[in-house]
């Protein structure tokens, strides 16, 4: 399993570019390998690249891929609920 | 020869919950625009309160104003001077309303060099929302040095990060989205305004719905948004609005001609007098405050997602 740590985006990961560059490296990882992301050091995130990252990844990878193959690890309460926003809304918008 | 004057005499409540008497009285400017009036008279006689809010939305007024060449040599007269002009420091807009009238080259580089700025008590000085690098780096540690509590700084910063998110997606070159936030150990007061598209023409491009305070209270509700083709999900919002009700707070959403308040829980719909673009008033009472737990039991989310968190 791989880490990858998002330190160096906090402490709020909040912008379009973010969002993509962090979707993009954990799908690169995903071909190869499950992923351990680490939240250690992300005070907050949007909702809007909670959904531009998780809600993408729920949507590609389906519920039970998503689960088995992402761990999320040092996430505050504000960044796990803003983690189920993005997929729910990902997920109702198809 | 006749001379003809604008005289305004601005409300003695420069508050929140009088916001709707000061937009009244001043937006006439939007029929001004680029006639550059001689004559006009702005009068402060007295000044029974005034807070954050009231001030942003007087200089967002003398913003737009001078920009859009609605007046010639606008004159503001204060007659309780000493009083607002040190509201008008402690909120850290002096220099930005005093550069105002003095020359328009000035106010543009005070307003391109807002930056965060941390005085007594816990104030964000106006900033320009763009200036998202100053939130994250300078407010981030100035939040966590004055208050020392992780649910108290996580929540303002989701805020500001909320706010931020959505006043972006509307704003445009002539937006000049500000926010501002001051504070003490009990409550924190955020505020931001613009001058760009509303949430109600955003809204209804969407949505069948004639009456603007009914289009107001639909972008309010969980989930709905104003850009669903966008990453925006319409949480934004309906977070703030969850962590007001539960913290038994105060939100004012003012949008256009629909206003939107929540005042300890209590919820209201108003039609007030045209605001082209959007305005935030957040306070939060910090003794109650919620955890972002309590916000995802209040929501509609529960056993939906299975997420591995570790």
């Amino acid at each position: 399993m791989k880490n990858i740590s998002l330190q160096k985006y906090g402490p709020i990961i909040s912008t379009d570019q973010e969002g993509l560059s962090i979707y993009e490296m954990i799908n690169d990882e995903l071909k190869n390998d499950s992923v351990q992301l680490d939240m250690s050091g992300i005070v907050s995130m949007t909702t809007y690249c909670a959904k531009q990252i998780f809600g993408k990844l729920y949507n590609d990878l389906g519920p039970e891929q998503f689960f088995e193959r992402i761990q999320i690890k040092n996430a505050s309460d504000s960044v796990k609920l803003t983690i189920r926003l993005g997929i729910t809304m990902y997920d109702s918008d198809k | 020869m006749s001379r003809e004057e604008y005289i305004v005499y601005l409300p003695d409540r420069l508050v929140f919950n009088n916001i709707a008497e000061l937009v009244r009285k001043l937006n006439f400017m939007y029929k001004e625009q680029g006639k550059n009036k001689p004559n006009v008279y702005l009068i402060l006689r007295s000044l029974k309160e005034i807070d954050i809010l009231g001030i942003l939305i007087l200089y967002k007024f003398m913003d737009f104003s001078l920009r859009e060449r609605c007046f010639k040599s606008p004159n503001f007269h204060n007659e309780v001077k000493s009083e607002f002009n040190k509201q008008v420091k402690q909120y850290g807009f002096d220099n930005l309303i005093s550069e105002c009238y003095r020359d328009r080259m000035e106010m543009k580089k005070n307003f391109d060099n807002l930056k965060v700025e941390i005085k007594d008590n816990f104030l964000i000085a106006p900033i320009a929302i763009k200036s998202e690098e100053e939130i994250n780096k300078s407010a981030l540690k100035q939040i966590e040095s004055y208050y020392k509590d992780e649910n108290i700084c996580t929540i303002i910063l989701s805020i500001f990060s909320e706010l931020h998110s959505n006043f972006n997606a509307h704003s445009n070159d002539t937006s000049r989205s500000v926010i501002v936030a001051y504070g003490n150990k009990d409550y924190v007061e955020i505020s931001c305004a613009d001058s760009g598209d509303g949430i109600i023409t955003s809204m209804r491009n969407l949505y069948d719905i004639k009456d603007d305070c009914k289009l107001l209270r639909k972008a309010m509700s969980e989930g709905v948004t104003s850009k669903p083709s966008t990453n925006h999900m319409g949480y934004g919002l309906w977070i703030l609005n969850e962590i007001v009700k539960l913290s038994k707070g105060q939100l004012m959403v003012y949008s256009q001609t629909a206003c939107y308040i929540n005042r300890f829980g209590k919820e209201s719909l108003l039609s007030v007098p045209n605001w082209k673009g959007t305005m935030v008033y957040v306070k939060l009472n910090l003794k109650n405050l919620p955890t972002f737990e309590d916000v995802y039991i209040s929501s509609n989310l529960k056993n939906k997602i299975n997420v591995n968190f570790v």
